[in-house]
């Protein structure tokens, strides 16, 4: 193995001579070869002979930098060139049933001609969206899955989250990040659009005042409530501009609403988070959560999971009216110290409704609490968001900043 | 709690079966729509998940002829049978007890009940008029009151109809071919639990007029 052994000193210009020469293939070939050059470099024999490209048996350099780990492999994968590999098995994803008995549209897989799941008419189904990445101290994941009743029918999720991150000045960690989840009213037409875009102008606008308040939580929850007016003018205009722009006629007729729709066919819900991205580690994390409507966010610690906006009530019946983020001119802000092992859990209503019931932890609830305080793989987030329980047939989208990780 | 924290809408069909039922072919339209509209949410998986129906039917007394269930575990319809005078007042009694026993019957296994949606049919004049109307404030003031439509054939007074409806009131506008308007009406009941189950949000999707009928309030 002497190839394997210390880098030669050889300039590449002295390695590269013996490929004109000694090599019939290459006769006349270009004089530098970089790649070939370095795999000679290495070579101590100083042999023009002993290390040509056509020399299989000769290691490389990337077989050099690794062969202290073939040496550390287990005899069990060894394996010779005649021995077939095995066939691949990965463990199959399970999905989550809640309950005893799978729903009745659990009971069918996606593909039968029962047609259970269709492709949206128009525009991007957005069927899997998902996002993780880490911000300072955070560990950050978002997934949304288009609901049962948008798959049976043909709709698009109406859901859509975003997260953006800035940096002071030239830090090299992001201060802030924001998070936002906007759910799109059912009720009217353009909502999937309506709540992409103002995902978008929401983590825009937030992120700009985060950077205008550096280094104090509470300032920004000051400025977040003095100027609210302001931000959600900026935030509707935003989204007004980006239907009023000039598109493709094809793209008017498919999916995108026409450029003189009112923002009301474009409603959508709107929760969103700043969070500090540089608080110490095991200590709490500062953060500010706003809402307008119905999309909940919780605080998940020690095996719980806390609303952090008062739950909607249970006693008598059941209501899903909730007022929209466009055009409004007020929203709720909490402050929330997220606990060092916990985690903050923004979600649209086709989650957060089913986590708890008259304050308690429903079963999906009570398993996201333990579950997802710790931070999960982005395909086991995909198969936890795509539980099954009966009647939660909407569009789902969980955002999660796991602080310290 | 299995069902803690589950979404479920309520939908009750609520018939006359008085003795003109009988005559303008109102109950054998009713008898053979019944078994169809059934077919039509049980194929449904969401309306399957997360719908309840049940059935009452009224002609000088009420009763309730299916009990409020989910549509796979209905084996066999029910139908109805022409008998004598058209009570409103018993109808919307039963109507009102019934709702307030479903919905204290699903909270208390966890559920979250949207307002139920109940579809009321009748082919003439309510025959205690002046002792209904109390029954109706009763049902329409208490905690749980049901969206209702109305829809009516035959002798069905238009302005009874608009006095009872919260969401809409439909007639038939032919009087001589209300078993045809009575087919079309049973068949906009089940798209229309169909649609408002798949809108989400609790919200009843009212239907257009179907064939053969018209939107009173467009009158």
């Amino acid at each position: 193995m002497a190839a394997l052994a210390a880098p030669s000193d050889q300039t590449p210009e002295f390695a590269s001579a013996p490929l004109a020469s000694g090599n019939d293939g290459f006769e006349g070939a270009p004089p530098t070869v970089p790649c070939t050059a370095a795999r000679e470099s290495h070579d101590d024999t100083g042999s023009s002979d002993s290390g040509s490209v056509h020399d299989l048996d000769a290691p490389s350099v990337d077989a050099a930098h690794f062969a202290h780990l073939e040496e550390e492999a287990p005899p069990a994968v060894r394996r010779t060139a005649a021995e077939p590999m095995p066939p691949l098995v990965a463990p199959k994803i399970e999905p989550l049933l809640v309950h005893a008995e799978p729903t009745t549209f659990a009971q069918v897989p996606w593909w039968t001609r029962r047609r259970w799941t269709l492709t949206a008419t128009s525009g991007p189904p957005n069927d899997v969206v998902a996002q993780s990445g880490v911000f300072g101290s955070l560990a950050v994941a978002g997934a949304s899955i288009r609901g049962r009743k948008h798959r049976l029918h043909g709709g698009r999720n109406e859901d859509a989250f975003a997260i953006d991150a800035r940096r002071a000045g030239d830090a090299a960690e992001e201060r802030w990040i924001v998070l936002a989840v906007c759910d799109g009213m059912g009720s009217v037409p353009h909502s999937s659009y309506g709540s992409r875009t103002a995902a978008d102008a929401v983590v825009a606008v937030l992120s700009a005042a985060a950077e205008d308040c550096n280094d104090d939580i509470d300032r920004l929850v000051g400025h977040l409530d003095r100027n609210v007016r302001p931000m959600l003018d900026a935030i509707t205009k935003a989204v007004q501009r980006g239907i009023s722009a000039e598109r493709y006629e094809w793209e008017r007729s498919t999916y995108l609403p026409r450029a003189t729709a009112p923002i009301d066919e474009l409603q959508c819900t709107l929760t969103f988070a700043v969070v500090d991205a540089q608080a110490p580690a095991g200590s709490k994390v500062p953060a500010v959560v706003g809402t307008i409507g119905d999309s909940p966010a919780f605080h998940l610690f020690d095996g719980r999971i806390e609303s952090i906006e008062p739950a909607k009530g249970d006693a008598g019946l059941w209501s899903s009216a909730t007022p929209g983020l466009l055009g409004a001119t007020t929203w709720t802000l909490s402050r929330v110290d997220i606990h060092p092992g916990g985690a903050l859990l923004l979600t649209s209503d086709g989650i957060g409704n089913f986590l708890l019931h008259d304050s308690a932890p429903t079963r999906i609830g009570a398993y996201l609490a333990e579950t997802w305080s710790r931070p999960v793989e982005q395909l086991e987030l995909l198969r936890d968001v795509n539980f099954d329980v009966a009647s939660a047939d909407d569009d789902r989208t969980a955002v999660i900043v796991w602080p310290n990780h | 709690m299995e069902t803690a924290g589950q979404e479920i809408m309520l939908f009750y069909i609520v018939c006359d079966e008085s003795a003109s039922m009988g005559m303008n072919g109102g109950i054998e339209t009713i008898n053979t729509a019944l078994p169809e509209l059934h077919a039509t949410i049980v194929s449904d998986p969401l309306v399957v998940d997360k719908a309840r129906l049940g059935i009452i039917a009224f002609s000088d007394t009420a009763e309730v002829i299916l009990p409020l269930d989910k549509a796979t575990n209905i084996v066999d319809m029910p139908g109805v049978t022409a008998s004598s005078a058209t009570s409103f007042g018993a109808a919307f009694s039963v109507l009102r007890s019934t709702i307030e026993h479903d919905v204290n019957n699903l909270k208390a296994q966890g559920y979250r009940v949207y307002r139920p949606c109940v579809f009321f049919i009748t082919d003439g004049e309510p025959t205690d008029d002046g002792l209904w109307q109390s029954e109706y404030v009763a049902l329409t003031n208490h905690a749980y009151r049901p969206h209702i439509i109305a829809w009516g054939v035959d002798g069905a007074d238009h302005q009874t109809l608009l006095d009872i409806k919260t969401l809409k009131a439909f007639a038939g506008v032919d009087r001589a071919s209300a078993a045809r308007a009575l087919a079309s009406m049973m068949k906009s009941i089940g798209n229309t639990i169909v649609s408002s189950v798949s809108s989400g949000g609790g919200q009843i999707v009212v239907p257009e007029a179907p064939p053969g009928v018209v939107d009173l309030d467009t009158l």
